[in-house]
């Protein structure tokens, strides 16, 4: 009480400042006081878990030696050549390698059936097994395959025509003609083929 | 100061003449903590740089379309928590029986995998992290790990700090009776 009549006092040598409505000016963000208990409990061992609560807080994922420090150059590089709106799809960078696989045993099979074509060779029966495993509607369109799953590729294609393709030995009847080709199918026009694809 | 930082950041970030040089210095900010929140999901280091570069490579193609309704950090933290989710269900589809055969896998990983280093009892509390679902794994994760305040996980995750309390609590039990029992 004797506080309170001091403070009166006071106030009667100040009358500007004792006319003034006493209000709160500051504000606080949204929610401040409700999520306040939640800081205070993240620095509250939780007494249900003492085991966790003692163990120290250890990273046990170690990076390779210069890492970070590449990654950012790494990134840069990829973003130049990959503006915006033009990101791969597909999954991941490595998968893309194997799609870069996928989409060469296409490039291949595509080059056999025109191949064949041009020379009015008849198909061996071998190369007719591996493109009956691909709809004809794929062959004429070409299939996105930044838009298709690598199983979906996969199934398409099939494991064995796949095997098949690997073992099949082209060198036996048009070697000369067939290496030309293949030549001519270097890494770069498989990676604009799947820029292509992108697109 | 940060929030001021953040500002010019995001305003060169808009700017087609500076855009790139923004980028780089937001890989710079963020590759760590993004890339220990994709490590601590997917396990494996190739896995986790697979993870990133496509998170980074996304933030860079949708920077337009970010309007600052949430912070940067939280921003990427999202993209990240996305792609490393849609990483595992892919992995688990493509080489996989079932979510128990993945949870193998990256025991495995854990256990004897290249780019780990730690005593017994941590990588018996990864093991432990790696028993939970993903949500609560997310949340466990960014709360103790990284220390995030509830509500910037609720923006990641979008779901209420209720919610993200309750995931917590019930991931560390969880964890608890995994550290005690052999």
């Amino acid at each position: 009480m004797q506080d309170f009549d001091k403070h009166k006092e006071e106030l009667n040598e100040t009358p500007l400042l004792r006319s003034l409505k006493k209000e709160n000016i500051f504000r606080t963000p949204d929610d401040y006081f409700e999520n306040l208990p939640g800081i205070w409990e993240g620095a509250t061992p939780d007494p249900e878990t003492p085991v966790l609560n003692q163990l120290e807080k250890k990273n046990i994922f170690l990076i390779p030696e210069g890492y970070f420090e590449s990654l950012a150059a790494k990134i840069a590089q990829r973003t130049q050549k990959v503006p915006e709106g033009k990101l791969l799809r597909g999954g991941s960078i490595r998968s893309l390698r194997l799609m870069a696989a996928v989409a060469a045993a296409f490039a291949l099979l595509i080059a056999v059936f025109l191949w064949a074509k041009w020379s009015a060779v008849p198909l061996s029966p071998k190369t007719e097994t591996l493109l009956a495993d691909i709809s004809t509607e794929e062959l004429m369109t070409g299939v996105d395959l930044a838009e298709v799953d690598l199983n979906i590729i996969l199934e398409v294609v099939g494991d064995e025509a796949i095997s098949a393709l690997e073992n099949t030995s082209l060198h036996d009847t048009h070697g000369q003609e067939l290496n030309e080709i293949l030549e001519e199918l270097d890494i770069s026009d498989l990676e604009g083929l799947l820029e292509d694809m992108e697109q | 100061m940060v929030a001021l930082e953040e500002k010019n950041l995001l305003e060169k970030l808009r700017d087609p003449l500076s855009r790139s040089e923004a980028f780089g210095q937001v890989v710079r900010q963020y590759q760590r903590v993004l890339y220990y929140h994709i490590r601590r999901m997917v396990i494996d280091h190739d896995d986790a740089d697979d993870v990133l570069q496509n998170t980074l490579l996304k933030a860079w193609k949708n920077i337009d379309r970010f309007r600052a309704d949430s912070s940067l950090k939280t921003w990427l933290y999202r993209i990240a928590t996305n792609e490393s989710l849609t990483f595992l269900t892919n992995k688990q589809k493509r080489g996989f029986s079932d979510v128990e055969d993945l949870e193998n896998n990256l025991r495995h990983s854990i256990s004897s995998g290249k780019y780990i280093d730690g005593d017994e009892i941590q990588k018996k509390l990864q093991m432990a992290i790696l028993t939970l679902p993903p949500q609560q794994r997310l949340v466990f994760n960014m709360r103790y790990y990284d220390e995030l305040k509830y509500e910037e996980i609720a923006e990641i995750m979008e779901l209420s700090t209720g919610t993200l309390k309750a995931h917590y609590h019930h991931a560390a039990k969880k964890i608890e009776i995994f550290l005690t029992t052999d």
